[in-house]
């Protein structure tokens, strides 16, 4: 009980559970943030998604103290560079200012208002605006750095006192020996840590009853939360996403959070929110350019010149995004309703492969195509198994599964029948590395045993620091060989996974069920080829924190070939065969299923248990594994323009421990295509595409097409904001300069000596070395082939599909396969357009 | 293909070549003498070549890693000329046989490191980051500069060879003052406290700038303390402040460590320790010691330092690797042993960093013995410990060679057991901290977390 | 006023609260189940209906987070009540539905408070 009388009236406090209501509330705020060794897109603007996309950039921007867009000169690299075509601007432009007839209006003599908003965007004098990281202010590097030492999961050997307290009670209970605090809050800060309630909820209905006068309490939480937007994410993965038994030892929640900024906002200690400047005084440019004086045009023409003198970089860059998202759908659009009724080729192909959605298949999926009769497909990277992974030789459970849904099955990485000796051997090995790592941590950090450890080690770490820099290959090959005998000697075994105490594994109908899926979803005919892969993907990456980000999204930020060998070997099982034909999915006796992995920075493809495959098909397996890796050489060397390397040096850089940006990741996502693979493959999308293979014809009733606009779409629909925002705020939206980013507490990174753990992706995945945008900022362009009614149905009957086209988040057109014809989704109270190539509809 | 970068300016990529490979270049020369002189027992500056070849390795190192980490950097031209002077002023004072080349090479390198912790020039932080360095440099410069003003006004000359010999003879109370001055500038350097801060709050620099400054600048103090040993060891009570600062900073920087969330802020805790204890050990005359562990710490920490990025990833539990109760057993033989080195007369300036890498080796090897892993794993990591107690044992023999093996003792016996008891007792303390989970007291905990913070700025509006 | 029975098996009055939301937002809810001291309660997902806005679907099979989610929990009348201010807050910005209702249950120390 609080000894003290309390400091406010109490009949004027909010009940705990009404103060509960308000933080969960205001903990939308922010979307959850993962830890970085599965790091998962998210929309940093996901509170904001009820709202209109403008308008919520607009809010955002001023909540969290961000830009609302590229600065106007980063955009004109992109129109120079071709990036955006310079006539969609105009008609962007044109767009903006009402029309043709809008654009046309004269403001002075011979100045039309398209002529004054050209030159704004193109031509009016910038200084060059540089991305430079903030320094959190005092009171938010006092709550961050508590939050450092409280959320730590790896690096202090002596953890924060009382955290079994919680963040909100450990803090007071330290507070008092704090100078940083002494000076921030004063003697009014010191009475208070004796005298505010212990209890958060408490403490914020006492906080909320002082402070808020006039203001909206949800408003001013919000606010709060959104001062430390990385913190309050990482609380809310650990509240919302985090297994339960890694985090009960540090109770936190988003009320911790909010009770201490409330006890600096009752101490006065709070410091005002950064904004953003903007500078709008364009009209003295514009007259002098167009050589007019705005004093002498009449009161409609001052309007309209007014009009276009003070749009913002926000509405300018709102323009410049418009042009973007034109310059992709006027280019590729066209080409799609041209093959909207291309035929399908009848024979069977040489082999299927089945990959991930992700951008970065679709280039090398043309690769393959070309290299014989191969048919590709498009599905979620996890093959729509919801499990999670317990690797052999323990550490922690993997969730391998999109972030979107909770796993079902629990599934135990086990020795490969007849490899039990190498999986002991492996599991040894990796037990005395393990041990060597803890003994070297243990003997570097003791007052006796730190000196001689670092005497004893440093030669090693010198020979060690030689061959990573010079030879960085040949110091990399003992790990993937590790890595290759791991992959052959233990695999996710769908026998003994109930050994667990979570327990489910897979009973035979939901084998039957998942395995269906498959070609329900996807449109694939269950008269598959000889051969079918099922091909996840994982990135490669050496002393990076980012190596989750290139990973595969749909599997929870890990690499995805355990899912397709689970799904593989439930396709090879001949119970579920039967299981499946009686559903109608029968598969011919010759099909065999084989699991791969496609490394997304080196373009190899890892074949899973080769040995299993029947000799009568090893054959076709070594001509399709020697088309794979030349289609994989093809791609690198694609892939190595756009870096501006050489092909052999995206190999080194996949093993170099200094290589800043081993691969562009899903830079440059632009579009969701959903449709047959034989309606996009004469087209090159420039890895910018999500290809999600459908085939309305098998899909009547539309529930295919619902999960994959529900699910799939959403997942790259958070991908594509968090590129999009990152690229236009690196700094409050993205992580900054990967190369001051200091790793904190195992989870992620903060810049320089601390302040907010950062969210999005760093600079070096998003720009070019010369400081251009690589990622275009646009919003995703949504393509599906079907009946213009079906998809109709689809979205309408689901909130979160009408909210995304309605409100802005997606664009969605619709081409429908009978007529050809493409009709683009409008956006709700958005006018009917001109200067676009294609027709409206309203829902 | 409209796709593709531009490359950057022409000139940037010639620097951003030529660096790494001219580094290269200047470990091979300086090699090349070492094996030369070796070979021909020809009259050299060991000192100096070593720790030329260290800096010029690790020069080379980075700056290979840099040509792919800084890549998108905004200035790589700067970067990369500000890292070559860095390197060269570094190798300029290791070498000088003058006090005024060793002067302008000490504060050419000081300037420079500063630099480079501001690289970021738009970054507020990265700014404030480098005046603090700079201040506390450039007292560290005053120091020296004056240190220097003293010696050749009384002996006459700047040759270091013979600054020596005339201190041995000359007046108590200039080789006090000068030794004093001295060691301000080399604690300044070693970012010993109360100089630490500087180093705390360096963490603005790109990490390969880090990985150089951990590794070979902060050495910089212990080479100026071997340098001017004999000087020094004319004022004895010097030393002993040395002793006693070195001492606190070892265990101090320990404590940062330990409680230090973040990886690059937990690696500076433990330079400062580290750069402690080879104050101490060349303060007590035990240069070879801090000699070998100059070299190898140098390596070690710039290994960790460039590994930084992989330091992402959660662990499940934190037990302690090393048994408490081995670390209690083997403190204890080794307190009983100094004791009897100490009575037998056997006790050299060496015993302190010898007895305690001997009593990490005990530790290490106790608990991998009464391992729960399989015996073949359990003999694979005690082999492993051999090598590297070998190596040590190499490393400090060839440190030997080149630095005399120890200056004159500066602690009696009984006192020097007493410095060992008290690292052991931390240590001891320490673990048995850590196996019951025990976090540090409140006050000394939120004491060692705030250090290197930076004082309040009202910075947060961008520029 | 005596306690109900069914026979001798002697029943417990207490309050019961049933609330159905978006499948998005059953974090909030859960918040606040937790910070009620509510002593447990269950969670029904995948729930389909028709309301205001027309027929809502169930989950979609690869997101949990479409369609909508039932809580039933049940508790002493205090704890029901500041439970529903509590809702009555979230309810101001987000859809979903909350009855309230009087039951009788066997053994009443299974929906004892939890005190925070």
């Amino acid at each position: 009980m609080n000894m003290h009388a309390p400091l406010v009236a109490t009949d004027s406090l909010l009940t705990r559970t009404e103060v509960a209501g308000l933080v969960a509330l205001a903990a939308r705020t922010v979307p959850p943030l993962w830890p970085l060794e599965s790091a998962i897109a998210v929309n940093p603007l996901a509170g904001f998604e009820h709202l209109p996309f403008a308008q919520a950039v607009k809010q955002a921007a001023t909540l969290f103290g961000a830009r609302t867009s590229l600065p106007v000169t980063g955009w004109r690299n992109l129109v120079e560079r071709g990036r955006i075509d310079e006539r969609a601007l105009r008609d962007a432009a044109i767009g903006h200012l009402g029309g043709v007839y809008g654009a046309m209006i004269n403001v002075a003599p011979g100045v039309m208002a398209i002529d004054l908003l050209m030159a704004r965007l193109l031509e009016e004098e910038r200084s060059k605006t540089e991305d430079v990281a903030s320094c959190p202010v005092p009171d938010a590097a006092f709550i961050a750095k508590w939050c450092a030492a409280f959320f730590d999961q790896s690096i202090s050997a002596s953890p924060m006192p009382n955290r079994a307290l919680g963040l909100y009670r450990a803090v007071l209970s330290l507070a008092r020996y704090d100078g940083e605090y002494a000076s921030l809050a004063g003697r009014q800060g010191q009475t208070l840590l004796l005298t505010v309630p212990r209890d958060p909820y408490e403490a914020i209905a006492e906080g909320l009853a002082e402070c808020g006068e006039g203001r909206e309490p949800l408003d001013h939480l919000s606010s709060l939360v959104a001062r430390l937007p990385g913190w309050a994410g990482h609380i809310r993965w650990r509240t919302e996403h985090a297994d339960r038994e890694r985090v009960t030892s540090a109770p936190a929640g988003m009320a911790d959070l909010l009770a201490l900024w409330l006890l600096l906002e009752r101490a006065d200690a709070l410091s005002e929110p950064a904004g953003h400047k903007q500078t709008t005084a364009a009209g003295h440019w514009l007259a002098r350019h167009f050589a007019l004086d705005p004093n002498r045009l009449d009161a409609a023409k001052t309007e309209r010149f007014n009009a276009i003198a003070s749009l913002d970089d926000g509405a300018l860059g709102a323009i410049f995004m418009t042009a973007a998202e034109r310059t992709l759908s006027n280019r590729l659009v066209p080409k799609l309703t041209g093959a909207a009724r291309s035929a399908v080729r009848d024979e069977r192909a040489d082999a299927q492969v089945v990959f991930c959605i992700d951008v970065r298949s679709e280039p090398f999926r043309r690769q393959l195509e070309q290299l014989g009769h191969y048919e590709t497909f498009g599905y979620a990277g996890f093959f729509g198994l919801p499990m999670a992974l317990h690797p052999a030789g323990g550490g922690h459970r993997k969730r391998l599964l999109p972030v979107l849904l909770s796993p079902q099955h629990d599934i135990t990485e086990a020795p490969v029948d007849g490899k039990t000796g190498e999986a002991h051997q492996i599991a040894a090995e990796e037990s005395r590395a393990a041990k060597a790592s803890d003994l070297f941590d243990a003997a570097k950090l003791g007052s006796g045993s730190a000196f001689a450890t670092a005497e004893a080690t440093g030669p090693l770490a010198g020979l060690a620091m030689l061959a990573r820099t010079m030879a960085p290959r040949l110091a990399d090959r003992n790990r993937n060989r590790r890595e290759a005998r791991r992959q052959q000697s233990l695999e996710p075994r769908l026998d003994c996974s109930v050994s667990n105490a979570r327990g489910n594994g897979f009973s035979l109908s939901d084998k039957v069920g998942y395995a269906s899926a498959l070609f329900r979803l996807t449109g694939m005919k269950p008269d598959t080829a000889r051969l079918v892969v099922l091909a996840g993907h994982g990135g490669s990456a050496v002393n990076n924190p980012y190596a989750a980000a290139l990973d595969c999204g749909a599997c929870g930020g890990h690499a995805g070939g355990s899912n397709a060998r689970v799904l593989a070997a439930m396709l090879n099982d001949p119970d579920v065969r039967e299981g499946m034909a009686e559903q109608g999915f029968a598969i011919p006796q010759d099909s065999w299923f084989l699991a791969a992995q496609h490394d997304t920075t080196t373009d190899a493809v890892t074949v899973f248990d080769r040995d299993r495959v029947p000799q009568s098909h090893r054959a076709e397996l070594t001509t399709l594994e020697a088309n794979l890796a030349k289609a994989g050489k093809a791609n690198r060397a694609r892939r190595a323009t756009l870096l501006d390397r050489t092909p052999d040096d995206l190999l080194t850089g996949a093993a170099h421990w200094g290589e800043i940006r081993p691969e562009w990741g899903l830079a440059g996502n632009a579009a969701f295509l959903v449709g047959p693979r034989h309606w996009t493959s004469g087209i090159d999308l420039e890895g910018r595409a999500f290809l999600h293979s459908y085939d309305w014809q098998q899909d009547p009733n539309g529930e295919a097409l619902t999960t994959i606009l529900t699910a799939p779409m959403v997942v790259a629909q958070w991908i594509n904001c968090q590129y999009l925002f990152s690229t236009i705020d690196n700094d409050r939206y993205g992580s900054g300069d990967k190369v001051t980013q200091n790793v904190l507490g195992g989870i992620g990174v903060v810049q320089g000596n601390g302040g907010d753990l950062k969210v999005g992706l760093p600079r070096q995945s998003l720009f070019t070395d010369d400081g251009t945008a690589f990622h275009v900022p646009q919003r995703l362009l949504t393509v599906v082939l079907a009946p213009l009614k079906r998809v109709q149905a689809v979205v309408e009957a689901n909130d979160i599909l009408a909210r995304f086209f309605g409100k802005g988040w997606v664009q969605l057109v619709v081409i429908d396969p009978q007529t050809g014809k493409a009709l683009r989704w409008r956006e709700d109270c958005a006018e009917p357009d001109e200067g676009t190539i294609i027709h409206s509809i309203t829902c | 293909m409209s796709l593709a970068q531009q490359t950057a300016p022409a000139g940037t990529g010639v620097i951003v070549r030529i660096v790494p490979a001219a580094l290269w270049a200047g470990l091979a020369i300086v090699t090349g003498q070492i094996v030369f002189a070796a070979m021909t027992s020809a009259q050299a500056d060991w000192l100096g070549l070593t720790l030329s070849a260290l800096t010029l390795f690790l020069g080379a190192v980075v700056a290979s890693y840099s040509s792919r980490y800084m890549r998108a950097d905004a200035a790589p031209g700067t970067f990369f000329v500000r890292l070559a002077g860095l390197v060269a002023s570094v190798v300029l004072f290791l070498n000088s046989q003058t006090l005024i080349g060793l002067a302008v090479g000490w504060i050419a390198s000081g300037l420079l490191l500063a630099a480079l912790i501001g690289h970021k020039g738009g970054w507020a932080e990265a700014r404030a980051a480098q005046r603090r360095t700079l201040r506390c440099f450039i007292a560290g410069d005053m120091a020296l500069l004056a240190a220097f003003g003293l010696v050749y006004l009384s002996t006459g000359t700047v040759k270091i060879a013979v600054i020596g010999t005339a201190f041995a003879a000359g007046a108590p109370a200039t080789a006090i003052a000068v030794s004093a001055l001295l060691l301000v500038a080399a604690l300044t350097r070693c970012a010993t406290p109360p100089f630490a801060q500087w180093l705390l709050s360096s963490m603005t620099a790109p990490t390969p700038v880090s990985a150089l400054m951990h590794a070979g600048m902060v050495n910089a103090g212990g080479f100026l303390l071997i340098r001017f040993a004999p000087v020094i060891e004319a004022a004895p009570a010097i030393r002993y402040a040395a002793v006693a600062l070195g001492f606190l900073a070892a265990i101090w920087g320990i404590g940062i460590m330990a409680v230090r969330p973040d990886i690059k802020r937990s690696l500076a805790g433990s330079t400062v320790s580290q750069m402690g204890f080879m104050i101490m050990s060349c303060s007590l005359g035990a240069y070879a010691a801090a000699l070998w562990h100059i070299l190898a710490h140098g390596l070690f920490k710039a290994w960790l330092f460039l590994n930084a990025g992989s330091a992402v990833g959660m662990r499940a539990e934190r037990l302690p690797a090393l048994e408490p109760r081995m670390v209690v057993a083997v403190a204890a033989i080794t307190l009983v042993a100094g004791s009897v080195m100490a009575a037998s007369g056997t006790a050299g300036t060496e015993m302190v960093p010898l007895l305690l890498a001997i009593a990490t080796g005990a530790a290490t090897m106790g608990t991998i013995v009464f391992a729960r892993i399989e015996i073949g794993s359990r003999m694979a990591l005690a082999g492993m410990l051999i090598v590297l107690a070998v190596v040590h044992t190499l490393g400090v023999g060839v440190a030997q060679a080149i630095v005399p093996a120890s200056g004159t003792a500066l602690l009696p016996a009984p006192y020097a057991i007493l410095l060992l008891a008290a690292f052991l007792g931390c240590w001891v303390w320490q673990m048995r901290r850590v196996a019951r989970q025990e976090s540090l007291p409140a006050q000394l905990y939120v004491r060692l977390l705030n250090l290197g913070n930076m004082p309040a700025t009202n910075a947060g509006d961008r520029s | 006023m005596t306690n109900p029975t069914i026979g001798d098996l002697p029943l417990h009055r207490l309050r019961k609260i049933e609330i159905v939301i978006h499948a998005q937002d059953h974090q909030l809810v859960e918040d606040l189940l937790e910070a009620s001291g509510i002593g447990g309660w269950t969670m029904i997902r995948d729930v389909a209906g028709m309301g205001h806005s027309g027929f809502h679907q169930g989950k979609t099979i690869f997101n949990d987070q479409t369609g909508l989610v039932m809580f039933v929990g049940v508790g002493q009348p205090k704890v029901i009540a500041d439970l529903a201010r509590g809702l009555a807050r979230l309810f101001e910005t987000r859809a979903g539905v909350t009855f309230l209702s009087d039951v009788e249950v066997m053994r009443s120390d299974y929906f004892a408070r939890i005190e925070a």
